[in-house]
């Protein structure tokens, strides 16, 4: 019991390795923040925006899926709902950027509240097909509710976010560059804040959760409260995502709701690795890249999507991130051989 | 002083009855063994001692406070922690990752969602004490799921008095342990604080021996005999059915 050893001094080769990771993602931000100067085609800069919006939405499900072990397949609610909210407020009050992305946050995490107060009774199957079912209700809602959401036509004509102080002429995000970079510092903003839920107590917790629920609540924990708690911070960041959104192509429709789209950010998550906050990310961009090239050449581009996503459960199942892991090993195996 | 009081607890799955009017009274710092035969409901009765499975009747008190309609974490809570029959770990976290989760159930930080879990160096500290006490220090990296079955029950273990409870309810800690380390782990249950109330179920009557200073018999869900080793050991009703003895045979070995 004496001679304890601080916690540190333990661990002198992780300190190291973490500095590295700094460097390593100072380097990678300052080459997104110069991506749209290096004469890039705005195709390239549009394509990245919206793997920021779809990798905050794919790390949102992670936190949920990758994190506290709960499968949703109803996410796409959240981020459809962020995007009618920010859409609607867009439409008829004001675009400006801090009351559209909050509201947008506001009402997804209202939703997640109240889906995860009553999904949350049940777990595993149970649990995935109610989040289905509920998502599957908004979805049905924006259709029905036509004097809020347009209905079927959808909500068209949302504009491009507004900062509250010098307006257009000061940074104008119509411009494709500037939403990029507002889009990038969105993304970072919440890469951040997830990467410090994982690591803080609450977050462990959720990662106890993951590994073994019975033995948690031996041991003291309500949680139900934490797996709610998590939930609704997903719902949160699905929100933002799907607001980015709707500001990026003008429009918000109920297939952003659609159980397809939980679907394919599942997809996304499960591609780039589930567990990790950078896995989803690449996922994302992995996805929307093969969309875009894939999509090009043939109509029939969802069958060789499918095919790549089998090809990955099976010869993957930790996703990019494991593949990395596994490439890393050998390399490392190598350089210790000369 | 009474801390745990079970009363006239029953237990039924369908037509079988696994428990029956089973009570018994436990002071502060007792050690009480719970020995009877395979299929005896030794581990039902820790099962509804702890809260895991619902009681079909009866009553459990915890520092004379009555805990039956109570969830596990609210127990736990109120200074109950158990160890599980069948290693129940957090496989995928190393050794101290382990530990440090029972640490903080108990240290109302979990709510903190943005503070890095490492700067709150008491957690880490009492961590680091836990695993020194039970001989882990040297495993605090190694993932839970890399460790000898042995280690896995010290860890078992270690997670339970990592809650810093009050009583404490062993499932048989060293089943399936060399000779070494049960000897260990015996000295180990023997460290823990004399005001520690531990119950414990083990099938090693070395390990009964070294540890228990009380007995509880169950045989098919009854309660048997109860009392101190040489009065249960003397009981002609234990002999008979726990060492398979004949009746006369009992008498006769009992004399």
């Amino acid at each position: 019991m004496q001679n304890v050893v601080p916690f540190q001094e333990l661990q002198p080769g992780k300190r190291a390795n973490e500095w590295k990771k700094y460097y390593l993602a100072a380097l990678v931000i300052g080459l997104l923040l110069l991506f749209p100067f290096m004469n890039t085609s705005s195709y390239l800069i549009n394509l990245l925006t919206e793997v920021f919006i779809f990798g905050i939405f794919a790390m949102s499900l992670d936190l949920i899926l990758g994190f506290t072990g709960m499968a949703s397949l109803g996410h796409a609610a959240f981020f459809g709902l962020g995007a009618y909210a920010a859409g609607i407020v867009a439409v008829r009050y004001s675009p400006d950027l801090f009351i559209t992305l909050p509201a947008a946050v506001l009402v997804a995490a209202l939703a997640a509240l109240l889906v995860g107060l009553l999904a949350l009774r049940t777990s595993g199957v149970y649990f995935l097909m109610l989040t289905l079912a509920f998502s599957q209700m908004f979805y049905a809602a924006t259709f029905k509710w036509t004097w809020l959401t347009g209905g079927s036509d959808g909500l068209s004509g949302i504009p491009r976010p507004v900062l509250p102080f010098g307006g257009d002429s000061l940074i104008n995000f119509f411009d494709s560059t500037n939403f990029y970079l507002l889009t990038l510092a969105v993304f970072l903003a919440s890469y951040f804040l997830l990467w410090r839920i994982i690591h803080s107590p609450f977050g462990q917790v959720l990662i106890g959760i993951r590994e073994n629920e019975k033995r948690m609540l031996a041991i003291g924990y309500e949680t139900r409260k934490f797996k709610l708690a998590s939930f609704v911070i997903a719902g949160a960041f699905g929100g933002v995502a799907g607001a980015l959104n709707a500001f990026y192509i003008g429009y918000a429709s109920p297939q952003d709701l659609f159980w397809a789209m939980s679907g394919q950010v599942l997809v996304m998550v499960i591609m780039g690795g589930a567990g990790t906050l950078i896995g989803p990310v690449l996922g994302a961009g992995l996805f929307l890249m093969l969309q875009n090239v894939v999509s090009s050449y043939t109509e029939r581009w969802p069958i060789i999507m499918g095919a790549i996503f089998i090809t990955f459960v099976l010869a993957a199942p930790k996703g990019m991130v494991g593949i990395y892991g596994k490439v890393a090993e050998k390399v490392r195996c190598r350089l210790w051989k000369h | 002083m009474e801390t745990l009081k079970v009363e006239g607890l029953c237990k039924n799955y369908g037509a079988l009855k696994v428990l029956r009017q089973v009570e018994f009274t436990v002071r502060k710092g007792e050690r009480r063994a719970i020995i009877g035969p395979n299929g005896a409901g030794k581990t039902t009765l820790f099962n509804l001692i702890s809260g895991e499975v619902p009681v079909s009747q009866g009553k459990v008190f915890l520092h004379g406070q009555d805990i039956t309609g109570l969830k596990p974490y609210q127990r736990s809570v109120r200074g109950l922690a158990r160890t599980f029959q069948k290693n129940n770990l957090f496989l995928g976290l190393n050794v101290f990752q382990n530990v440090r989760l029972a640490v903080q159930a108990h240290q109302s930080v979990s709510h903190r969602f943005i503070a890095k879990y490492h700067r709150f160096q008491g957690i880490n500290q009492k961590t680091e004490e836990i695993l020194a006490h039970l001989g882990l220090t040297e495993k605090r990296d190694v993932p839970a799921s890399d460790l000898s079955y042995g280690e896995q029950r010290q860890l078992e273990l270690a997670v339970a008095v990592a809650t810093n409870p009050q009583v404490l309810l062993l499932d048989e800690p060293t089943a399936g342990m060399s000779p070494a380390e049960t000897f260990r782990t015996v000295e180990l249950i023997a460290s823990l604080p004399k005001d520690m109330t531990i119950l414990i179920i083990e099938h090693d009557m070395d390990v009964v021996a070294a540890i228990a200073d009380r007995m509880t018999v169950l045989h098919y869900g009854e309660v048997l005999a109860d009392g101190l080793p040489h009065e249960v050991k003397a009981n002609p009703r234990v002999m008979e059915v726990y060492l398979g003895l004949e009746e006369g045979e009992a008498h006769h070995a009992g004399a």
